[in-house]
This record gives C-alpha cells, sequence and structure tokens, in this order.
C-alpha cells in the first residue's frame, strides 16, 4: 500500500514539475438554419470543429497549430482550414490555409461584412476582394501607431486555379473611432471605412477593377438595442464587367438567448431574388 | 501593385480625407465617438467565455488551494520532502492532507536512541515557510523506550534539505523545458 502511494505520488509529482506552456483548445458552432426563397424553403445545417494548439516558447515566439472541420447532415466533413501560425514582435506569419487572405480578413470597413450574415451571394454587388481560401503564406504586421499591413500569397502555379501565384495585400489604419482599409489583388482594389457614432456602427466600402467598368460599393448601418437585439441594414450596388447592374438590399437581426446562443434572422432581395434566412447558431 | 496603391489614394484621397473629417468635425462634438467596433469572437455555451474550451481549464492551475493535475500541495515540495524522509521507512503517507510520517527508525550509530519524523508540506507555492518538520526522540532504558522529546536542530536542519532539494528540482525541470 505504501509503496502504490509512494510510486503514484512521486508521478504525480513528476508530471507536476514539467512546466505546461502549451495550452490546447477545442471551439466551434453548430448552426440550424431554414432559408425561403422564391424557388422555395430550404432546411439545412453546418457545424465547425476547431482545434487549437498554443505554445509560446522562452525566446518570445508563440507558436499556434490550427484546423478547422466543416461539417454538416447534408455534406461531408472536410478540413475548411490547417495552418500554423507565428506571432512575434515582427507581426504574425501563417503558413497554410485559413479559408480566407489578409485582404479578406483586413477589411472590417466593407458593409458587406458588417451584415448578419450575407445568406445570398450578392455577385457583383460584392465589394470583396482577395485570392481568400487560395492563399498558402500570409503576413501581417504588427500595429504601429494604428497602422498594419498584411500580404498573402497562393504559391502554387500550376494553372489549375485563377488564383495560381497570385497575391493580395492589405493596409489597416485605426485613427480615434475610425477604421480605414484599403485591399488590393492583381486586378482588384476595394476600400472601406468603418466608425462608430452615438451607438450606431456605420460601415462604407467600394470595389473596383482594373481595366473594367465592373465596380460595387455598399453601405451598412448596425446598431444594438437596449434589449439586446442588434439591427443591421445594408444597401450595396454594382456593376458586372458586361454593364449588368446589381442592387441588394437587406435586414438582419440578431439576438443572443443566452452566452453562445444566437437567434439570427435575415431579409432582404439580391437583384430579382427575394429571400429570408431564421438560424439558431450555438458555439462551444 | 504598389504604383496602383499610390494611383488609388491620389484620386480618392481628397474625398476620403473629406469623409473622415466630416466624422469628426467640431460640429458632431456633441456626439460620443467611440473606437470602431472589433469583432466580437463567439462565446461558448459552456463556458460562458470566448476561446472555446480549454484543456488547461481541467487541470485547475488557477486554483489557489490546488496544485497541478489535482495535488492540492506543492508539487516539488512534496517531492523532495519524500526524497529526504526516505532514509527512514515511512508509516503513513497522505498525499491530499500533505503529511508524511515515519516509522521509529534506529541509528546503527546510536542504538540506545530512534527518531520519528512529522513532515508537513503546506500550500502549493515553493515558500521556505511551506514545509514543516517534526522530529521526535526517545531513549531506551532497560527494555522500553521513553520520549525524550524533540530535536529542533535537526528538524531545522532536515526542512533547509528539503527545501534544497526542492530547488534543485525546480532548476531540473527549468533545465529540460529549455532544451
Amino acid at each position: 500500500m505504501r509503496k502504490v502511494l509512494l510510486a503514484t505520488t512521486a508521478l504525480v509529482a513528476m508530471t507536476g514539475v514539467t512546466a505546461a506552456n502549451a495550452d490546447i483548445s477545442i471551439s466551434g458552432n453548430y448552426e440550424w438554419e431554414y432559408t425561403s426563397d422564391d424557388s422555395g424553403t430550404k432546411w439545412g445545417d453546418d457545424g465547425h470543429i476547431n482545434v487549437k494548439a498554443v505554445n509560446a516558447a522562452d525566446n518570445g515566439l508563440t507558436f499556434t497549430a490550427f484546423a478547422s472541420l466543416e461539417t454538416g447532415s447534408a455534406s461531408s466533413t472536410n478540413t475548411e482550414a490547417a495552418y500554423v501560425q507565428i506571432d512575434g514582435d515582427f507581426g504574425t506569419i501563417i503558413l497554410g490555409d485559413m479559408d480566407d487572405s489578409m485582404a479578406t480578413t483586413m477589411d472590417p470597413g466593407l458593409g458587406r461584412n458588417n451584415d448578419i450574415e450575407t445568406q445570398v451571394s450578392l455577385g457583383s454587388a460584392d465589394t470583396n476582394v482577395g485570392i481568400g481560401s487560395d492563399g498558402d503564406i500570409h503576413y501581417k504586421s504588427p500595429k504601429i501607431g494604428g497602422l498594419q499591413v498584411g500580404f498573402s500569397k497562393d504559391l502554387t502555379d500550376a494553372d489549375s486555379s485563377a488564383t495560381d501565384g497570385k497575391s493580395d495585400m492589405a493596409i489597416m489604419y485605426t485613427m480615434g473611432g475610425v477604421t480605414m482599409h484599403y485591399g488590393a489583388t492583381e486586378d482588384d482594389s476595394n476600400f472601406g471605412v468603418k466608425a462608430s457614432l452615438a451607438g450606431f456602427t456605420i460601415a462604407a466600402g467600394a470595389k473596383q477593377t482594373d481595366g473594367s467598368s465592373a465596380k460595387a460599393n455598399d453601405v451598412a448601418v448596425k446598431y444594438t438595442l437596449a434589449n439586446g437585439i442588434t439591427l443591421v441594414a445594408l444597401s450595396a450596388n454594382g456593376t458586372s464587367s458586361t454593364g449588368t447592374k446589381t442592387k441588394a438590399d437587406t435586414f438582419g437581426a440578431s439576438y443572443s438567448i443566452v452566452p453562445g446562443v444566437k437567434l439570427n434572422a435575415e431579409t432582404g432581395k439580391v437583384g430579382t431574388q427575394n429571400y429570408t434566412w431564421v438560424a439558431v447558431n450555438m458555439s462551444f | 501593385m504598389f504604383k496602383r496603391i499610390f494611383k488609388f489614394i491620389r484620386l480618392r484621397g481628397l474625398l476620403l480625407l473629406t469623409l473622415c473629417t466630416s466624422l469628426l468635425v467640431p460640429a458632431c462634438s456633441s456626439l460620443k465617438t467611440t473606437t470602431a467596433e472589433t469583432p466580437e469572437k463567439p462565446v461558448s455555451v459552456i463556458t460562458g467565455k470566448p476561446g472555446g474550451i480549454k484543456f488547461s481549464d481541467f487541470v485547475q492551475k488557477d486554483r489557489p488551494d490546488v496544485g497541478a493535475i489535482g495535488l492540492p500541495v506543492n508539487a516539488l515540495l512534496w517531492r523532495a520532502a519524500l526524497d529526504v524522509a526516505s532514509f527512514v521507512p515511512l508509516d503513513d503517507v497522505d498525499t491530499f492532507g500533505g503529511s508524511i510520517v515515519t516509522e521509529w527508525h534506529q541509528s546503527t550509530d546510536n542504538p540506545d536512541q530512534r527518531l520519528k519524523l512529522t513532515i508537513f508540506v503546506l500550500g502549493v507555492e515553493l515558500r521556505s515557510d511551506a514545509v514543516r518538520v517534526h522530529t521526535y526522540t526517545q531513549k531506551k532504558q532497560g527494555n522500553n523506550w521513553v520520549d525524550s522529546g524533540r530535536d529542533e536542530a535537526l528538524a531545522r536542519k532536515l526542512e533547509d534539505l528539503i527545501l534544497t532539494r526542492a530547488r534543485e528540482l525546480r532548476a531540473a525541470s527549468v533545465s529540460e523545458t529549455t532544451q
């Protein structure tokens, strides 16, 4: 009995002696959603499981390994993002697929990034630019005096994707209550401004394509009521390279039932398509 | 790409400056401007906090009354106390109470005297006052053992030994981590 006590105590003591700098966390969400549009009603769901491991090294660098699995009852599970991130005084380097690029993450000023869901594709009225999930390597600078820059590049050059070998960049500047950003790829560029004023959050963005008549602009206004309900109105206009115009107007609301459980809704018209979307989203 | 940046700024610089200034004009001073909201991270329904579920939460490292992996006393001091007391047969070890009681031990050098140790490890911090040693001595009179009080000097020496051993263990673990 005594030997067992000593052995287990020594084992516990040995394990407790080793410093544990790494931390592993699991997070994710599940969303059950209902969509009604001109073609009928649809019920669906989707979910994510994220695993993150963070280790702070003694040399001041922080290493993060991240993987995100996307799943749903009507779709197979796939890896949505997987990367290694290195943080230091020099900024952040991300190696791998983060399901986004710097131009699509450092763009808080676009109206379309401030609505509830952007459930329906905005088409040519979309002000978003960037190589998105095709980025293989990314860099984000530290914020100096409110200014931050980021770069992403698709290292693949096999000509099997429109973004092969392409890159994007973003510059973001925060000054007082205003955040501005500029993003660009080889072909497109956008600009956005976001500010909070008297409880309202206003975001406006614009996009243009080189050598083309394609352009888009949007504006979103968000307000949170005293009862916690967040209301958002989005208006977007766009012109395609062929001159076809698209107009989008949406209105959305979000309410946190309990911390971690949200009831979201959005309705609007994009082009000629009307839609209504309601969802319950649970995060863990 | 950089040419396009400068061209864009030149063409729209004035418009941007006008837009930004209109948001900050003194006429709007009655309206409070705040920092543009940063994207909120989703809150976990389990923990009520953003950042998901961390494995370290199950270890409860931050609770002052619980040490690593549920040990309620400092692991280094506990290990050191066991190492130092190991020259004497152990009678009772209480991991969660933090106490070690040895059996009566006779030294071959002085067979007419025997010794018993009681070691207490207090708290989860590695502090000099977190270990306490009591030494009980008995002398042989005829065929009986009679209590002869406590040996405080020996107790203080043993406490110093335990603290020294704990420091050695900590230094060894730090060098393992940095390698």
